[in-house]
């Protein structure tokens, strides 16, 4: 958990990132009676008009995830896109990023300055990832009716909505292989990682070598990409909200001064997301890493 | 950064100093002292209470004791040369107890060599678990023994008053902290400033000293930063009634996280019994008297909790219901 001023949409209504509406609902009415100052948790706590911030960062929160579509772009955006399967190629272009959906639209060239955009969406990748699995296509098609748990309209249009996830209730035979219910893993299995490495360095990507194939993805050495770049860890906190000293420990490894798992793995993808690395991977090998460092001195 | 009292805050040997503090008296702090430590020796620990109430103490009192010749003021005033020598047994194995100071008014505010002296006593004590019993309040004697304890546990009871002391005591001992370990003057004026609460700078919260700190001075920000996430005071509910007054350390560990920007662990809580209150009167021990009564059982989770450092889960409480 973190203060209300830094804190993420989710840590805000303290939910999980794949929680149910309904849950959120419950949870939004619990933090708002919470800060209705009547509530005796709070006696004497919150000076007047702090309280008002605090509410209406609440009240925010709630707008946001209580509609589909906005929790959709929001998830893409701020790297919680993993935890609701669903996610759909476009609401996150649309809605995290509009620039990057003019060029995408336009079919324009990759933008100059490929910094922040680019990389804060990572569906944006899903396209080369859907002709890694060959059976997806075959299924889409046949089965372009809404999706288990959507909660938008129905799939998008032109685009095939996101093949895993679509596959079961046409083919039963994929049914092993689904991951199912709240909590699901990224729906793919090991990244393709060159193309997500080129869209992510876009046209300068002779000259950065990403951390990516073969290379390992700790600390250090993101940081070494980050600083090839030069991105600043105070843009990326600007951008995401983190603590500047978070994403230090981050680059440094101080697994000991790090929030625990459940909120590190969104400051991990985030943090990949910002410097343009592959962020599942970064995501697995930097929380085993955390968990391997942390079992070792305990 | 830290000090050296704070830094040493594990007793010799890897053995753990638990401290008991309260913003306000009457909220059971001596009661969970004597049940914690009981619980503890009854899982075959070696432990030793230490009445640090200066003021008003009466732990012996919470184990069914009489009045106790030796105390902690012999020790403080000079007249036992060794802690050890102010030890008495009490009627529970492998628990010991060390009185407080109950007759001299002003062994309530020990000079500061000598406050450091008994520190250094108490941290050598020779035990698996140091339990000390602080005075209510804010007064820095009492923040300095809870700074300085492995597991600092707070005491509330589900009622406004007790729940306002509560969280100005929190603030009390985290600006405490924050200006013993920063060695800039000016941050030290600069939390000096912060205690008011109607300070200009708008500063009243550790999250808002925090950013302030940041600004002037990143690097010492960042330490402090560091420094107040590793502490997690943990919060006993006494007395609940109903589920509500049970749920109410989530909202208080929840509140004061992202309000106040500090982590909280909320250890357990007791349910009210007039079984505690009867054995007070009977002079007994209630964990001892009646080990299976629910009291027994609340303070057994709570010492599960703190020796494993887990908490309480939101999930077990409703599933329990």
């Amino acid at each position: 958990m973190t203060h209300y001023k830094e804190a993420d949409y989710y840590d805000l209504l303290e939910v999980r990132p794949d929680a149910l509406p309904a849950e959120i609902e419950e949870a939004y009415k619990r933090q708002m009676e919470l800060l209705s100052g009547e509530s005796l948790a709070t006696y004497g706590l919150f000076v007047a008009d702090d309280v008002v911030h605090f509410r209406q960062r609440v009240e925010e929160a709630h707008r946001v995830l209580s509609d589909p579509a906005r929790r959709r772009a929001y998830d893409a955006a701020a790297g919680f896109a993993d935890a609701t399967a669903e996610a759909e190629p476009e609401a996150a272009v649309a809605a995290g990023a509009p620039e990057a959906l003019v060029a995408h639209e336009a079919g324009a060239a990759p933008q100059t300055e490929a910094v922040p955009q680019a990389e804060v969406v990572p569906q944006a990748e899903v396209v080369p990832q859907a002709e890694a699995v060959p059976q997806a296509e075959a299924v889409a098609e046949a089965a372009p009716v809404a999706p288990p748990v959507t909660m938008s309209g129905g799939p998008p249009e032109g685009e095939a909505p996101e093949p895993v996830e679509a596959a079961p209730p046409a083919e039963p035979a994929q049914e092993p292989l689904r991951v199912p219910g709240p909590g699901a893993l990224p729906p793919f299995g090991p990244p393709s990682t060159e193309a997500t490495a080129e869209a992510a360095v876009a046209p300068d990507a002779g000259a950065v070598k990403p951390a990516g194939d073969g290379e390992r993805f700790d600390g250090p050495a993101m940081r070494a990409v980050r600083e090839r770049k030069h991105i600043t860890l105070s843009s990326i906190s600007q951008n995401t909200r983190i603590a500047e000293y978070y994403l230090e420990y981050i680059e440094a490894e101080r697994f000991d001064s790090l929030p625990p798992p459940i909120y590190l793995r969104s400051y991990v993808r985030q943090y990949a997301a910002a410097i343009g690395v592959d962020e599942d991977r970064a995501v697995d090998e930097f929380l085993a890493r955390y968990n391997d460092g942390r079992n070792g001195k305990s | 950064m830290r000090p050296l009292n704070l830094s040493e805050g594990r007793a010799a040997g890897g053995r753990e100093i638990w401290a008991v503090g309260s913003g306000k008296g009457g909220t059971g702090k001596s009661f969970l002292t004597a049940s914690l430590g009981i619980a503890l020796a009854k899982l075959g620990k070696t432990v030793i209470l230490v009445d640090a109430d200066l003021g008003g103490a009466n732990l012996h009192t919470c184990l069914g004791m009489g009045a106790i010749k030796s105390s902690l003021s012999d020790f403080i005033q000079g007249r036992a040369d060794a802690i050890t020598d102010v030890m008495v047994d009490t009627p529970i194995p492998h628990l010991k107890l060390i009185s407080g100071a109950h007759d001299i008014l002003d062994i309530a505010n020990p000079t500061h060599h000598r406050k450091q002296a008994l520190m250094r006593a108490i941290r050598r004590l020779d035990f698996d678990y140091i339990l000390l019993d602080l005075g209510a309040g804010t007064a820095f004697n009492t923040l300095d023994f809870f700074l300085v304890a492995n597991k600092a546990i707070l005491t509330v009871l589900p009622e406004p008053t007790s729940i306002e002391n509560a969280y100005r005591f929190i603030k009390a001992a985290y600006f405490r902290y924050i200006k013993t370990v920063a060695r800039e003057l000016d941050i030290r004026r600069l939390v000096e400033e912060s205690m008011d609460a109607r300070n200009a700078m708008g500063i009243r919260t550790v999250h808002d000293l925090l950013e302030r700190v940041r600004q002037q001075n990143p690097e010492t920000g960042r330490k402090l930063a560091e420094d107040l996430f590793a502490m997690r005071p943990r919060l006993v509910v006494n007395q609940v009634r109903t589920l509500d007054d049970v749920t109410l350390g989530f909202s208080m560990r929840s509140s004061v996280e992202k309000y106040f920007g500090i982590r909280m662990d909320y250890a357990g809580y007791v349910e009210h019994d007039d079984l505690v209150w009867r054995s007070a009167r009977e002079r007994k021990a209630v964990v001892h008297a009646f080990p299976y009564a629910s009291p027994a059982r609340c303070v057994d989770r709570i010492v599960q909790n703190l020796v494993k450092d887990t908490q309480l889960e939101l999930d077990w409480v409703m599933a329990k219901q």
